[in-house]
């Protein structure tokens, strides 16, 4: 760890009243350096699995995805600690991150807000992959912020348990990604995914990401699912298949533009595009 | 005083002797310039009338390449500085000067090697441009992720054995890069003899599941008293999802044992 940085962010910490500290590290050189300033307020975020061992002093909490963009990294760190309820909304927070690409310094507010939401949902999930999810939740809010051709769009994306979704799907038109290894982690295929949005029906995506089938029409049932009022077919099958199944549903709403996030059949998030 | 005169006596003799030959070399100086500039224009008109030059171009461009010449201007300079050396020498030829000529001679000599490299190159570029987008184009068409990766590798397997052809060819000395290129691809090969000697036959068996589709994600099928809905199909391995479970099944089995697949 670059010593002047933690000691500068102590400081910081001092001078601005801040409640806590929170640190994004990757490697285990600097965690060492950090239990040796023993002080009991620090939290770490890291990517790195391996330093998630027993912990006496310092919080260790994982982010399940390498995020590239710095704002976004920091609102789950905080979204993270809250999660782990170390800090509460309207703390005052130094941030500092000392990865390969970024040494960074900042006082954050922190916000209980749909971050809380995304973090919950990506660190929850047990077989699903976090990139995928978090790689579909990207292409939604493309879809939803710019549309496809300038005009609104509606999407349904199935994420995980795929065995049991396509059993309780038919098809609506030919599948496009039948027997291909298409996967939603890659970049190249999120405008491929909006090229298909124009087709009706649900996209079926596996749990390491693969695009399984696209035009789908899903079963839908009414059993015990509870949604806000003005929520059409489109969400109330999405609703369905994750109360049935081990899947979870992202949802663009080509009416409001919003986009809500089933699991077990229980809306879980809902998100502006535009506050993404 | 007579001394003096008798000096420049001599070297007025010398200079009278030498004139003519001062005045062939400069002619062929300027016959050399000449014919260079013309070459350079020649092969440039060449270049772009065959069509090469864009493809050059097109080539570099996509490599993203900015060295700040193009390899179709390198030709035309090369070309001309070629001949330009040729005009040199003939006119040291002209003008009699021994341990210089020798030299340039050696260089001259040295000339055709160089243009032959140049040629390799050029075809070599062309060459494995061409194979890298048949491959890419082949793992496109059966859908095998990360194709990029496949033709790049033959695009620079090509090109490091046209460095090679090209560097033996200007006779440098080749034999550490053969030796090293050689223990890289041997290791490659036998990494990959060693990694697919298991998966190779489960690969087979995962083109015929991809292709033929005896059955689909989501059909309910038994295989080994193991009973569960196909969760994933991948080239090694496939996932049946039971109860509670997950039993991931390497594709050959499906090849070995009976498969049974439930109606609904």
């Amino acid at each position: 760890m670059n010593s002047a940085l933690i000691k500068k962010a102590l400081e910081l910490r001092e001078e601005s009243n801040s409640d806590a500290l929170i640190v994004y590290i990757n490697s285990k050189k600097d965690l060492e350096s950090i239990r040796s300033l023993k002080d009991g307020k620090i939290i770490i975020i890291t990517n790195n699995k391996s330093l998630l061992k027993k912990e006496e002093d310092f919080p260790v909490i994982l982010m399940p995805v390498e995020l590239p963009r710095i704002k976004r990294r920091i609102a789950l760190a905080i979204a993270a600690a809250i999660e782990n309820k170390l800090i509460e909304d309207g703390y005052n927070v130094v941030f500092v991150e000392n990865t390969d690409k970024y040494k960074i310094i900042s006082i954050e507010k922190a916000e209980d807000g749909i971050d809380h939401g995304i973090y919950r949902l990506l660190s929850k999930t047990r077989d699903i992959d976090p990139d995928v999810i978090y790689s579909v939740l990207e292409i939604t809010k493309e879809l939803g912020k710019k549309g496809r051709e300038g005009e609104p769009v509606g999407a349904t994306f199935i994420i995980g348990d795929s065995g049991n979704v396509m059993r309780r799907s038919t098809q609506i038109t030919y599948n496009p990604f039948e027997s291909s290894f298409i996967n939603v982690k890659d970049s190249v295929v999120k405008s491929m995914l909006k090229e298909y949005s124009r087709l009706d029906g649900a996209f079926i995506i596996g749990d390491d990401g693969r695009v399984i089938s696209a035009s789908r029409y899903l079963e839908s049932g009414k059993n015990d699912i509870e949604l806000p009022k003005g929520l059409g077919a489109r969400h109330i099958s999405a609703a369905y298949i994750t109360k049935v199944t081990d899947a979870i549903a992202i949802v663009l709403s080509e009416s409001d533009k919003m986009i809500r996030i089933f699991s077990k059949g229980k809306l879980v998030l809902e998100v502006d595009p535009e506050e993404l | 005083m007579n001394q003096i005169e008798d000096l420049l006596v001599k070297s007025w003799n010398n200079i009278k002797e030498f004139f003519p030959n001062i005045v062939a070399a400069g002619v062929i100086l300027i016959i050399g310039y000449i014919i260079g500039r013309l070459a350079q224009k020649g092969i440039d008109l060449i270049l772009k009338k065959t069509g090469m030059r864009r493809y050059l171009e097109r080539v570099e461009e996509r490599e993203g390449r900015d060295i700040g010449i193009s390899i179709s201007t390198l030709i035309g300079v090369i070309t001309k500085w070629i001949i330009y050396i040729v005009a040199i020498m003939s006119a040291i030829n002209v003008l009699g000067i021994t341990g210089l000529n020798q030299v340039i001679a050696q260089l001259v000599t040295y000339l055709p090697n160089i243009v032959f490299a140049m040629i390799i190159i050029v075809l070599g570029i062309i060459i494995g441009d061409k194979a890298a987008g048949i491959v890419r184009c082949t793992c496109e068409e059966l859908k095998i992720p990360k194709y990029w990766i496949m033709g790049n590798l033959t695009r620079y397997i090509i090109y490091a054995i046209v460095i090679i052809i090209a560097l033996s060819q200007i006779k440098i000395r080749t034999d550490v890069l053969i030796i090293g290129i050689t223990i890289v691809l041997m290791a490659l090969g036998i990494t990959l003899i060693i990694a697919l000697k298991e998966i190779a036959p489960n690969m087979a068996a995962g083109f015929h599941l991809i292709h033929d589709t005896p059955f689909k994600i989501g059909d309910m099928i038994e295989i080994d008293g193991n009973e569960g809905v196909v969760d994933n199909i991948g080239l090694v391995s496939t996932t049946i999802k039971t109860k509670g479970e997950k039993i991931i099944i390497p594709n050959s089995k499906f090849l070995k044992n009976v498969v049974k697949k439930k109606l609904q």
